[in-house]
């Protein structure tokens, strides 16, 4: 039995180790005076300018189309909601840095772990409490940076511009990813929120 | 400009904004509820096509600014519908029979109205809204009639408990003369608020052919 659960922790050790490595692959670690930018905020979210994108839930079998509007309302705090373009809306929620607020929710979406988990993508997209990366690691392009809060997050910035990814979980299959994609003027146009076992995804236009 | 005449431009200015805000500003009062079904059903009888394009407001306690759209309705007795939004998005959606299609910009989706009990539920309301039917839907909404010297309120307020959780109430005002709607106000529970207020409707225009397919 010793010698069993020694072989399981050997074998844990060097998935966690494959796994790092993995990701650093082709980086080095940086330093502050390696890269000018050392925070991993998402700094279009940080104002208080409304945001709204025209959004594609995709729930399991569901599909909702709407808009989904974010607005930071106190330094530390956003509000989201998801409207449909007809009629009332889906949900309502705030989040600051510590917990979240459902001001209003359509019962046939009022589950715990949807709720979380909406909570979890909301926190990876606006990345809005920022915080000193644990590690960072540099290559000729790119920036990666791994984040102590949101637990198990690796956010991945082009140098001097804004941020291309963010996954947790593990680098090549992430429990949840977010990209951005198609910058312009310092926000981009689009933006993808997936899961690797969750069918729930999320897309947002910027309107 | 001499300075009389610019005296007199401005006393008339002055007047115009009282009167719009008089206007405004009158109280709506119960109305006979025979009264105002008999306007609703001269529309109803006559039009058997109705155009209009509309600017939606969708109001949020947390916003300084009302969320803003804009788009186009065209309705073809006795069950079809185009709800179309042009700015700042495209997204389309098409009520025909039991058909439902759905234009997002980029792709077309098509169901029955039966797969989907939501949108069941919106086409009844849109196409009841838009008919003056749904004040013969007791099942689902009381209604309250109201009037000035100038329109018809009335107040629709939910029965069904699926209802009541996403509306307080719908308001419409209606135009005396034409029986048009000018704007449907939905209340939600937190008191945030849709508006669609409607203007240049076309009564009986000859459709273009595929006004209903997408």
């Amino acid at each position: 039995m010793k010698n069993c659960l020694k072989v399981l922790f050997l074998f844990n050790l060097l998935v966690a180790s494959t796994g790092c490595a993995s990701y650093q692959k082709g980086f080095k670690a940086a330093t502050e005076t390696t890269i000018n930018d050392i925070t991993a905020s998402n700094s279009f979210f940080s104002s208080n300018k409304t945001m709204v994108f025209d959004a594609d839930m995709h729930l399991y079998k569901h599909h909702f189309n709407g808009l989904l509007v974010i607005k930071q309302t106190a330094p530390d705090n956003y509000r989201i909601v998801f409207t449909p373009k007809v009629g009332p809306k889906l949900f309502d929620m705030s989040i600051d840095p510590k917990d979240r607020t459902v001001h209003y929710c359509m019962e046939a979406m009022d589950r715990k772990l949807l709720l979380k988990a909406l909570e979890n993508d909301f926190r990876l997209l606006l990345l809005n409490f920022p915080q000193q990366p644990v590690k960072q690691y540099i290559n000729d392009s790119l920036v990666r940076y791994q984040l102590s809060s949101p637990h198990n997050v690796v956010v991945e910035k082009e140098q001097n511009r804004g941020i291309k990814s963010v996954k947790q979980g593990r680098w090549h299959k992430p429990n949840t990813q977010v990209a951005f994609l198609q910058w312009q003027d310092e926000r981009p146009e689009t933006i993808e929120i997936t899961h690797g076992k969750l069918k729930l995804s999320i897309h947002l236009k910027s309107l | 400009m001499n300075k009389q005449l610019l005296h007199t431009l401005l006393l008339l200015v002055t007047l115009l904004i009282f009167k719009a805000s008089a206007t405004m500003a009158q109280e709506y009062t119960q109305a006979p509820k025979e009264e105002v079904l008999q306007v609703l059903q001269k529309l109803s009888s006559r039009a058997t096509t109705l155009q209009s394009e509309f600017r939606q407001e969708k109001h949020m306690s947390f916003l300084t600014e009302p969320l803003i759209s804009e788009g186009s309705f065209v309705f073809a007795k006795p069950d079809k519908l185009r709800w179309a939004y042009s700015k700042p998005y495209v997204y389309t959606i098409v009520f025909n029979g039991n058909n439902i299609a759905i234009n997002d910009g980029n792709q077309t989706t098509s169901f029955n109205i039966s797969e989907n009990p939501i949108f069941a539920e919106v086409n009844k309301m849109m196409l009841g809204l838009i008919q003056g039917k749904l004040t013969n839907d007791q099942e689902s909404f009381s209604v309250a009639y109201l009037k000035n010297s100038e329109s018809y309120k009335l107040i629709f307020t939910p029965q069904k408990k699926e209802m009541k959780e996403m509306l307080n109430a719908i308001e419409m005002i209606i135009d005396k003369k034409q029986g048009t709607a000018q704007r449907i106000r939905m209340v939600e529970q937190n008191e945030d608020y849709t508006d669609i207020i409607f203007k240049q409707y076309k009564i009986n225009e000859e459709l273009p052919e595929g006004t209903f397919s997408l």
